[in-house]
């Protein structure tokens, strides 16, 4: 099959549907004629998890991502990614952020599970598990909301070979945004990739 | 995404898009005159994009009061003899499906398309009807969608037809079709024309549009004739697209199952004919009839009901008795939630007894023990929602001894725990009808929760048949001023139009005594005593009561705060005051207030300010600042 699909997981206001967006653009500047996007957002406003889904390739003709097939999940939180994760490929990638984010079912008895088990059990799931503290990067930039930019371009170094150009992913970030809004994005971006290029 | 890209007027650009703008486009590049709606998931960003575009492009947009009245400007528009077209969800279908079936009768002298978004899987809807259906009940010509390309092309196509036809057309789409991305090339932009009727006061018009059965006989025989034209024009419409190969194998399908069809003969590297319908009413049976001959297994695909599987069953009996058809009918395929390519495969390789590429089955038990350290994330209401210090006060006020009747809006997410204010919400409109039979029978008293926007949608007629019939229960109206839940649309209680344009408010305390409800009043939702004690009063008023809870969402209110620069001091906890009671989280629930150690702690980014906490706090530990100065 010619095809690759990312998965992006997250909770409303971090901005899952924007980096799926960016992706559908960039894997469409990149030269791919078949990108199907898809999002569904739900309730997601009021705390919700939500995911976005990016295809692309000759094979790839409807909007969802199957189970066992997405070759990269990103999560923009760190336990959302595994939500997700029988639809992860065999040995795909897991990009994720260390953001951890309540849920309202935590009230006084449920409580955030530890980093290291949620961790073991990505690892279980693939070796390909990278985690990043974006968080802490969009404070060094200035912009918590760059947060998921960041997770962008730490994504487009680890996965390799990763389909779409770096000038896409640039251009696409340029297409998306308002020109003021522009260069701290391109700027998260280029932090988070400079985070993981040495891995 | 893409108002910028969905406003160019230079046709051959590509649009970066998702399914729902797609159908607003294609409704600019057909000359829509006037669209109406009322919003709801997975269709609002029709009516938003619309909304948006309104102000650049000349057409009239607006939010109806409910999808009925919707139907009725959109059918008053058509039969004048404009351009029209209502939009809405499955549920909105059902709502206008008075007005909708009876404009078929009718019919009409300009266009008319209607636009239904339905949700196989129920993703944020309470019903998965597939309104296909409602095409083959209805007599509605139905075009059926499977990407943001086809979205707008059958825009334009359906706006063609009802006028060629004189008859109103659906327009089905699915979530995965409404928030499908991809990229649309923009087209021309129609001849400005005057978008003003002369009235031909001579004209008959009462003959075939005063709906009685003396026209009604006529109008019946116009629409079945309207139907055989139809069926002449999907035999060699473009949107049935066939593809015959050899192979003993076919498939029949529709709409974005067509994709899944696609991918999972490559998957199980299957070679097979298939036959993808885009008009689903009335289908091209000759063509079909043709596409039967010579294939022994047929895979029907299609979200919702055995539809497509139905109507070829009864074709096959004539062209092709022998063939196998699998499908929902004899259980290859399921019935309920949507599709995807899994789901296509599976079925297929169990039907051919060929092995999965994919062991999906495996995958996900492999996948469960690791996710169980995952929780869940269920919406809740919003830190500083003014609903939640209404239900809060509500709960106090009756002991928690009521029975709750809820309505369709962010207030039903009172109903599970912690608030438990919510025991019935079936539909919009509920918490005033069903007060009324519910009246008939309990032995509790009975208070309601209802939004702004639903009042005007639905709540009305249940409130005169409250007065009318001397029924006995305490109505809230939950004023926040905004229709909260599918994304911040205006309506009457705003006073704003669609487009942003001034309308003129309409207030809820002013309708309720209008229409002759005694005790009417007004309080803060954030005053939560004089809540309490306006509820108690009410519960022992004997009649209806209606108490209008104001406030502004506290989304809104914390938008227009960051834009006017007004910084929002956050509540904190006094560690040596809070004994730990967790009253603020376990009754309360406030998502901005979390247990660390033996103290409640306030998240200071999250808290919007409402100020309700330190109200219902017996420690009085809790007090506005961060505590510096």
């Amino acid at each position: 099959m010619n095809k690759f699909e990312i998965l992006v997981a997250g909770t409303g206001g971090q901005g899952v549907i924007l980096i799926g967006n960016i992706l559908d653009r960039a894997a469409r500047l990149s030269g791919f004629k078949n990108v199907i996007g898809s999002e569904i957002h739900g309730m997601a406003q009021r705390g919700g998890a939500l995911t976005s889904y990016t295809r692309m390739g000759e094979d790839v003709h409807g909007p969802i991502i199957s189970v066992g097939c997405a070759d990269v999940i990103i999560g923009l939180e760190f336990i959302e990614g595994l939500r997700h994760i029988e639809r992860l490929s065999n040995n795909g990638w897991m990009v994720v952020a260390e953001t951890r984010l309540p849920s309202s079912v935590m009230g006084t008895d449920i409580s955030y599970p530890k980093r290291d088990e949620v961790l073991a059990a990505m690892k279980q799931a693939t070796e390909k598990v990278f985690v990043l503290n974006s968080q802490k990067i969009a404070h060094q930039i200035g912009n918590i909301r760059v947060e998921n930019l960041v997770m962008l371009g730490a994504t487009a170094v680890v996965v390799n070979p990763f389909p779409i150009t770096t000038e896409s992913l640039k251009e696409a970030i340029r297409m998306t945004f308002p020109d003021k809004l522009v260069d701290i994005n391109i700027k998260a971006f280029e932090a988070g990739r400079e985070a993981l290029a040495s891995i | 995404m893409s108002i910028g890209e969905l406003k160019s007027r230079l046709p051959g650009i590509e649009a970066h898009v998702h399914g729902n703008e797609a159908v607003a486009r294609g409704a600019i590049e057909a000359g829509v005159w006037v669209a109406s709606c009322y919003p709801g998931t997975p269709s609002s960003e029709i009516s938003d994009t619309l909304s948006e575009l309104s102000k650049y492009f000349d057409f009239e947009f607006e939010y109806s009061v409910n999808e009925k009245v919707a139907a009725e400007v959109a059918a008053g528009v058509a039969i004048a003899g404009g351009k029209s077209m209502v939009i809405f969800k499955g549920a909105g279908f059902f709502v206008a499906s008075d007005v909708l079936f009876h404009s078929v009768y009718s019919g009409i002298t300009g266009s008319f398309v209607i636009v239904v978004c339905e949700e196989p899987g129920l993703h944020s809807s309470a019903d998965e009807v597939d309104q296909r259906v409602m095409g083959r009940l209805g007599y509605f010509p139905t075009f059926v969608p499977a990407n943001p390309a086809e979205a707008k092309d059958m825009t334009i196509e359906a706006f063609k037809l009802s006028g060629q036809i004189k008859q109103p057309v659906l327009l089905r789409l699915t979530t995965r079709v409404c928030l499908q991305r991809g990229f649309i090339k923009l087209g021309k932009l129609p001849q400005k024309e005057p978008h003003t009727v002369k009235w031909d006061i001579k004209k008959p018009w009462w003959q075939q549009f005063v709906l009685v059965p003396e026209t009604c006989r006529p109008g019946r025989l116009r629409s079945i004739e309207a139907i055989d034209r139809v069926k002449e024009i999907c035999e060699t419409s473009k949107y049935t697209e066939v593809s015959k190969v050899q192979s003993n194998i076919g498939v029949l399908t529709c709409g974005v199952c067509h994709g899944y069809v696609l991918e999972a003969l490559k998957l199980l590297n299957l070679k097979a004919s298939t036959f993808k319908v885009g008009i689903s009413f009335p289908l091209p049976e000759q063509r079909l009839k043709g596409f039967l001959q010579g294939i022994k297994q047929l895979f029907v695909v299609e979200e919702g009901e055995a539809y497509l599987e139905l109507n070829v069953r009864a074709l096959a009996k004539d062209v092709n008795p022998d063939i196998q058809i699998f499908g929902k009918d004899n259980a290859y395929f399921p019935l309920a939630f949507e599709y995807d390519t899994s789901v296509v495969v599976k079925s297929m390789a169990k039907a051919l007894k060929l092995n999965s590429p994919i062991n999906y089955e495996k995958r996900e038990a492999e996948a469960k023990p690791l996710q169980k350290l995952v929780f869940p994330r269920p919406p809740v209401l919003c830190s500083g929602c003014p609903h939640r210090a209404s239900a809060y006060a509500a709960k106090k006020a009756t002991k928690g001894k009521a029975v709750f009747v809820q309505d369709v809006g962010c207030y039903a997410l009172a109903a599970p725990p912690p608030l438990n204010v919510g025991d019935i919400e079936l539909c919009m409109g509920t918490s005033t009808g069903v007060a009324c039979g519910l009246n008939y029978v309990v032995d509790k008293p009975i208070v309601s929760l209802i939004g702004d926007s639903t009042f005007f949608h639905a709540g009305l007629p249940g409130l005169v048949n409250a007065v009318y019939n001397r029924a006995n229960f305490t109505l809230l109206v939950l004023d926040n001023l905004a229709t909260g839940m599918t994304g911040f649309q205006p309506n009457p209680a705003t006073g704003i139009r669609g487009g942003d344009k001034p309308g003129k408010r309409v207030i809820i305390e002013d309708v309720a005594r209008g229409m002759g409800v005694e005790d009417v009043k007004v309080v803060d939702s954030y005053n939560i005593k004089e809540l309490q004690s306006a509820i108690k009063d009410s519960v022992a008023f004997e009649g209806v009561s209606v108490i209008i809870c104001r406030r502004e969402c506290a989304i809104l209110s914390a938008k227009e705060n960051r834009e006017k620069g007004q910084p929002i001091i956050p509540y904190r906890v006094d560690p040596n005051k809070c004994n730990g009671c967790w009253l603020c989280i376990s009754q309360f629930g406030c998502p901005s207030i979390e247990k660390e150690g033996e103290v409640a702690k306030i998240i200071s980014e999250n808290c919007n300010s409402c100020g309700v906490c330190p109200e219902i706090c017996p420690s009085k530990a809790i007090m506005k600042g961060n505590g510096d100065e």
